[in-house]
């Protein structure tokens, strides 16, 4: 008895660590150049602070309204789409606004940030070619635009998530924690498209009509719960969903399951480590490309 | 003690035209085979294993004609370029002179530049804000700092560019040409502040065609001829050696 379940939990977690093995041996000195990298752009925020305000700056300088006005033009396309959607769908709207309303401003949020990395190192070049910099600032200054853009845009839907009867508990909390894991997402796939796009500029009209494509099999404008049951592997197989998710739900008040949270961290740690390795490749030969 | 040492240093720039900045070229050119002709790189072999060593007190001119690897050369120590074959080691804090505005933003203000600039040369936020008032002094530029630096005409922002850039105390400063600017009084006093720092520095690297300036900063020049280094030595050896093969 005892030798047959030493077997059966034995396997798995022994191929694991093989796995493991062969990764650090294969790609464990791009992967530990690719850290020092993200590492070493962190202790810089300063500089990252900096670049990432400038551009909000020079976007809103001379506007009277400043950011505000990104805020209402994402207030006012959010909740159209959320009355459209509401009526096609034929659903409540005190239910289907707030949900659209969360969704869409994430979405949008995680689409500029990917449609700003593909053009970040060109367009931030004059930075690299007079002085050392590690690569990682730039990434972190566009994170730091669009993190900032983000929290002002979820005013207007977390306000109309709590007039619509959905107070905010101490359990809407966790999609800070969400928001954490989203980040670190953003951060290894957004380094990743950088650099590829700076070597191929190409890559930066796949990676746009990609996100369009994505918008709609992803549970933005339209809840999970409306895919039928065969069609389930739409959100199964896509790894936006558990992201958007995670963030989501808890502000809603709608639960999320604990393989949900599970989903959303395999895929990050997946990510990264796929992206570690070709940042840490790259990262110093970028400057090459520019 | 400020060092810097460079071992066998080789600089390559791959040429990337249109084809083989595209993706899908790339991904038909190993399916067909017949595109396979994009794969041929092109490289520019910027610097060919230079071999360098300055130490405390070094003032180095770079000459060579256009193309000959000055810049390239002041970017490696600036750690700009990670040498694709050889080691690059620099010990001591560096400043680039390459740039004098880099890190400062048109639409923020005199004051808020002088922050930013301060930054971007490594400073923290708090010695930056203790730089300041010497910086607004030196500057000149008393109320216009308060205004944004875009509506300042391109000699007050340089003269702020060059205020800020000049008042931090490295160990290495590497210079692409001098830098000079202003009406002529600023001029006079710019060059004063200039030729000091540059006198404290324990080391100068600065590449320049202006002989008279070479001869009066730098106790050593180097040659530099389509990438390697051609000579070492005192100006009054080696710059007349370089005049007579250019002539």
């Amino acid at each position: 008895m005892d030798k047959v379940s030493d077997n059966f939990t034995l396997q798995p977690r022994m191929s694991l660590l093989v796995a493991f093995d062969l990764y650090v041996v294969m790609l464990g000195r791009n992967a530990a150049a690719g850290i020092r990298d993200l590492v070493v752009g962190a202790q810089r925020w300063r500089l990252w602070y900096l670049i990432g305000s400038a551009e909000m700056r020079r976007r809103f300088a001379r506007a009277r309204l400043g950011q505000l006005w990104i805020m209402l033009s994402s207030a006012v396309s959010v909740s159209v789409t959320g009355l459209a959607w509401a009526f096609l769908w034929n659903q409540p709207v005190h239910d289907m606004l707030p949900f659209i309303a969360a969704s869409m401003t994430i979405w949008q949020f995680l689409a500029a940030l990917v449609n700003d990395m593909t053009t970040a190192f060109p367009l931030y070049s004059h930075y690299f070619l007079n002085q050392y910099m590690p690569a990682s600032v730039i990434i972190y200054a566009v994170l730091y635009k669009n993190v900032a853009t983000f929290l002002l845009n979820m005013v207007f839907p977390i306000s109309i998530i709590v007039v619509f009867g959905n107070p905010l508990t101490p359990y809407s909390l966790f999609s800070a924690i969400g928001l954490l894991l989203v980040i670190l997402w953003c951060i290894s796939i957004g380094y990743a498209v950088a650099v590829l796009c700076a070597r191929f500029r190409d890559i930066v009209q796949v990676v746009a009509s990609l996100l369009q494509v994505a918008f709609f099999v992803t549970p933005v404008i339209w809840k999970p719960e409306f895919l039928p049951r065969e069609a389930h592997y739409f959100i199964n197989f896509n790894p936006l969903a558990p992201l958007l998710a995670v963030v989501r739900d808890p502000l809603l008040g709608r639960p999320v399951s604990l393989s949900m949270w599970l989903a959303a961290s395999a895929i990050v740690l997946a990510t990264l480590a796929c992206s570690l390795p070709f940042v840490g490749r790259f990262c110093r030969r970028l400057v090459y490309w520019l | 003690m400020a060092s810097i040492t460079l071992s066998d240093v080789t600089i390559e720039f791959p040429v990337h035209n249109a084809s083989s900045r595209s993706l899908q070229l790339h991904v038909f050119g190993v399916l067909g085979g017949k595109l396979a002709e994009h794969k041929k790189a092109v490289v520019v072999r910027a610097l060919k294993r230079v071999n360098l060593s300055l130490c405390d007190g070094d003032r180095v001119g770079i000459v060579g004609h256009n193309g000959a690897g000055k810049t390239t050369l002041l970017r490696v120590l600036a750690g700009v370029y990670d040498p694709s074959r050889g080691a690059i080691r620099v010990d001591g804090r560096l400043t680039s002179f390459a740039d004098l505005t880099l890190g400062m933003d048109p639409e923020a203000t005199g004051l808020q530049n002088i922050i930013f600039r301060c930054i971007f040369m490594g400073l923290t936020f708090e010695e930056a804000h203790r730089l300041s008032p010497a910086i607004q002094e030196f500057s000149e530029l008393g109320d216009f700092l308060r205004l944004p630096v875009r509506t300042y005409s391109s000699g007050m922002f340089l003269r702020l560019a060059f205020a800020i850039s000049t008042s931090i105390e490295p160990d290495i400063i590497v210079m692409d040409e001098m830098i000079g600017m202003g009406d002529a009084r600023f001029l006079a006093k710019a060059q004063a502040r200039l030729s000091e720092l540059l006198r404290r520095v324990k080391i100068l690297v600065l590449a320049t065609h202006d002989a008279a300036i070479m001869e009066s900063l730098c106790n050593k020049v180097v040659w530099l001829d389509h990438g390697e280094i051609r000579e070492i030595g005192p100006f009054n050896d080696v710059y007349p050696s370089y005049l007579a093969a250019t002539m």
